[in-house]
């Protein structure tokens, strides 16, 4: 392998961590409040 | 429940952060120049160092939430150096992994046990240790109270990690001089990935918060349902 693409899949693996773990927490936020809302609504009736 | 300004200011910051990143990655292609001795390989350095310091902070974070807690039993401090103990990992696994990498091309090796990378790997596996640790213990009394004791103790590689390059022969320079494009470059990489890490410990707390008060409110439900129950019977 070159060192160009060496750099390559460094940036990838190190950008894909943080995005990746950001994209998972960003889902959980929105989702959590959606599935507390629907557990109510369900205990409700 | 996420307030109305509360989801802005998340929106405004995603973007920021992006933005920020974005920018950063077009200057490092198009803009920063080679470094002559190294060439190509040597860009790696404006993620790992970045990461690198952010993965400290981190740390540092965990030792004030941890330190915090014990001084006043309040539970958002816990919730804070628990936050900051995930994201430091997962900066600690990046600046590993990269490392490795700009080792392997730059060296021929992936791995070299030297003082820094030997601290460095012993960080993650401290704070990978303080995760299992949280994991393992019901109590969310207990779990803060060890969780804290743990932080603070786990904190002292850090300066380890810190002095090793600077007081001890390593792989890793003492001091590095860079031209202009390149300091230009390494600072706008510093507040992308200073601006994501901090935006990934808020979050995390952020979900650590609204996944107490959804605990807390299924709890009152059952309270209900049981007095109703209670009720019914009597």
């Amino acid at each position: 392998m070159t060192s160009v693409e060496y750099t390559i899949i460094a940036y990838i693996i190190g950008l894909s961590l943080m995005l990746g773990y950001a994209a998972w927490l960003l889902y959980e936020l929105t989702a959590l409040p959606r599935r507390q809302r629907r557990m109510q609504k369900h205990r409700r009736s | 429940m996420m307030s109305g300004p509360t989801k802005i200011f998340l929106l405004a910051y995603t973007l920021a952060a992006l933005a920020s990143l974005g920018a950063a990655i077009g200057v490092l292609v198009f803009y920063t120049p080679e470094e002559a001795s190294m060439g190509p390989i040597q860009k790696i350095f404006y993620l790992h160092m970045p990461m690198a310091i952010s993965t400290l902070l981190a740390c540092m974070v965990v030792f004030i939430g941890s330190m915090g807690y014990l001084l006043q039993r309040k539970r958002w401090w816990d919730d804070l150096a628990a936050s900051s103990a995930k994201v430091a990992v997962l900066l600690c696994t990046g600046v590993l992994i990269t490392g490795m990498i700009w080792g392997k091309s730059a060296w021929g090796d992936w791995w070299l046990w030297t003082p820094r990378l030997t601290f460095s790997l012993m960080l993650w596996l401290l704070y990978v240790v303080y995760l299992v640790v949280r994991n393992s213990i019901d109590s969310p009394q207990r779990r803060a109270v060890v969780s804290g004791v743990y932080g603070m103790c786990a904190f002292i590689d850090v300066p380890l990690v810190w002095l090793s390059a600077r007081l001890i022969p390593d792989v890793h320079p003492a001091s590095i001089s860079l031209s202009g494009e390149m300091r230009f470059t390494l600072m706008l990489w510093f507040v992308a990935v200073t601006l994501m890490a901090a935006g990934l410990i808020m979050a995390r707390y952020g979900l650590y918060r609204l996944q107490r008060r959804q605990d807390e409110a299924m709890d009152r439900g059952f309270e209900v349902v049981a007095a109703g129950v209670g009720g019914g019977v009597a």
